[in-house]
């Protein structure tokens, strides 16, 4: 082959920068390696890569979202296993289910992100729990019409994500 | 500042009437009386219904909890870092810097004088940056220049701009960024469009790529390639889709429409015209096809008269300077 394929370019150019950048980013040298190999993987879908002219700046843009949803997953998982650790033993869910959970998390913890925090509970309480509006406005220390309110604002939310 | 999207999607006002369904439905307290009037509103027309299941695949993600695991589940996303005192914490680098910058954009418009570049009402303008990139200008645009070593960095107070961004020639140049009220559009080597609209900005993707930092978002920046557009407000995107002729006509100085409703084609036009231009209600709804100048915009309404049945009148017959209104001929 005569011409270098346009990822094999990149990753020759700006590989060892990228885990450089990582790894000041989060302290950690087996992590950002790690997550570069992820940035490379997205990068091998994107089409016309030729066409980057700013190849470093991309590169980044690319990685900070990998590092979010990296830590994002982190954050859940953590604080899933913790919720399940105070549950009783009779009710610990398979290994299986307990992924599935978690994917199902990461997906509302997306779907709710830039939600202010009574109106994310409210919508938790109500969608995840079940909750009726008189109780979630007990939990919550507010109106009825509040709550009905903070309904309106979240599903209006949700409907307006766009979801990939 | 685009045609609306002519797909038969159904618009805010059923999407708003959908959500309140959903609240009513989701509060434990409808009434038999209220299902029977919601079942009617869903099969009345079928916008209604697309209406209705977009309320429904909003939430679909909650149906992958199962019954017995709802509280740890709940317990984890309260529970979270980063939920209860905002959601900043996974900002860092560029997006970080701008949280401060962002805080004063309120009193932007008040401020114009001081905007770096303005163009009046009708003009439009290109200017070179300090980098080789082009800016050009809309009608009635405001924009301030702060390029540093950490960014190249365009705000764009209010109207609308292109930037064709210039090759460097270090490896590594600092990010060109456009901001607005809801976030910031990072160049990835490329030609692009940005409008500022009241509660939205509205981004065109001419060649290569753009990054969108939402402000009010923390996940990942969505990745727009040439060849789309795309909608957003500080929450999020409202809208994506691939770009027609007619959105990024303007930094030719065109105005093209295809089958664009009049109202909007007119709305559009008032933006390059000093004394206001209205459209009368009646022929709103008439559409029009065709590439117009947006310089001579007399002549587009002198070319309109003989295309439709409207006729150009003075909208305060005393005043015929005081502005002009399209009506039903």
């Amino acid at each position: 082959m005569s011409a270098t394929h346009p990822v094999a370019e990149l990753y020759t150019d700006h590989h060892s920068w990228l885990h450089g950048w990582l790894r000041r980013k989060l302290g950690c040298t087996h992590r950002a390696a790690d997550l570069a190999h992820d940035t490379f993987l997205r990068v091998l879908s994107t089409p016309k890569l030729d066409e980057i002219r700013e190849p470093r700046a991309w590169l980044r843009t690319v990685a900070h979202g990998v590092m979010v949803n990296h830590l994002r997953r982190q954050d859940i998982e953590r604080a899933y296993c913790e919720a399940l650790a105070a549950q009783p033993e009779t009710l610990a869910p398979s290994p299986e289910a307990r992924a599935l959970v978690l994917e199902a998390l990461l997906q509302i913890d997306a779907l709710l992100d830039g939600l202010p925090p009574r109106v994310r509970r409210a919508f938790l309480l109500s969608q995840l729990e079940g909750l009726t509006y008189a109780d979630i406005a007990g939990q919550l220390g507010v109106s009825l019409s509040m709550v009905k309110k903070y309904m309106l604002q979240a599903i209006t939310h949700c409907m307006q994500v766009e979801r990939p | 500042m685009s045609p609306a999207c002519r797909t038969a999607e159904p618009g805010p006002e059923i999407l708003h009437e959908a959500a309140r369904w959903f609240v009513l439905l989701s509060s434990g307290e409808a009434s038999e009386a209220d299902h029977r009037r919601w079942q009617a509103w869903r099969a009345e027309n079928a916008l209604h219904e697309a209406g209705w299941q977009r309320a429904q695949a909003a939430c679909a993600v909650f149906s992958g909890i199962p019954a017995g695991q709802t509280r740890p589940a709940f317990d984890a996303l309260e529970r979270r870092p980063g939920v209860s005192r905002g959601r900043r914490r996974t900002l860092g680098g560029i997006a970080g810097l701008f949280v401060a910058a962002f805080a004063g954009w309120h009193g932007w418009r008040v401020s114009d004088r001081s905007a770096d570049h303005v163009t009046a009402i009708g003009e439009q303008r290109d200017i070179v940056l300090a980098d080789g990139s082009r800016l050009q200008l809309d009608t009635d645009s405001a924009v301030d220049i702060a390029f540093s070593d950490k960014m190249r960095l365009v705000r764009l107070r209010r109207g609308r701009l292109m930037i064709a961004t210039a090759r460097q020639s270090r490896s590594d140049p600092p990010p060109f960024l456009v901001e607005t009220a809801e976030g910031r559009i990072q160049a990835l080597g490329t030609q692009f469009t940005v409008a500022q609209a009241p509660d939205s900005s509205a981004v065109v993707v001419l060649e290569a790529r753009v990054a969108i930092h939402v402000e009010n978002a923390s996940g990942e920046a969505p990745i727009l390639n040439a060849g789309q557009t795309a909608r957003f407000n500080r929450r999020g995107l409202l809208e994506q889709r691939p770009q027609t002729p007619a959105d990024a006509a303007w930094h030719k100085g065109m105005l093209v429409a295809d089958a664009m409703p009049l109202g909007e084609f007119i709305d559009e036009l008032a933006r390059y015209r000093t004394q206001p231009l209205r459209c009368a209600p009646a022929v709103r709804q008439l559409r029009i096809s065709g590439t117009y100048p947006l310089a001579d915009t007399e002549r587009t309404l002198a070319a309109l008269a003989d295309t439709l049945p409207v006729r150009i009148e003075a909208l305060r017959a005393d005043d015929p300077s005081g502005g002009l209104i399209v009506v039903r001929k």
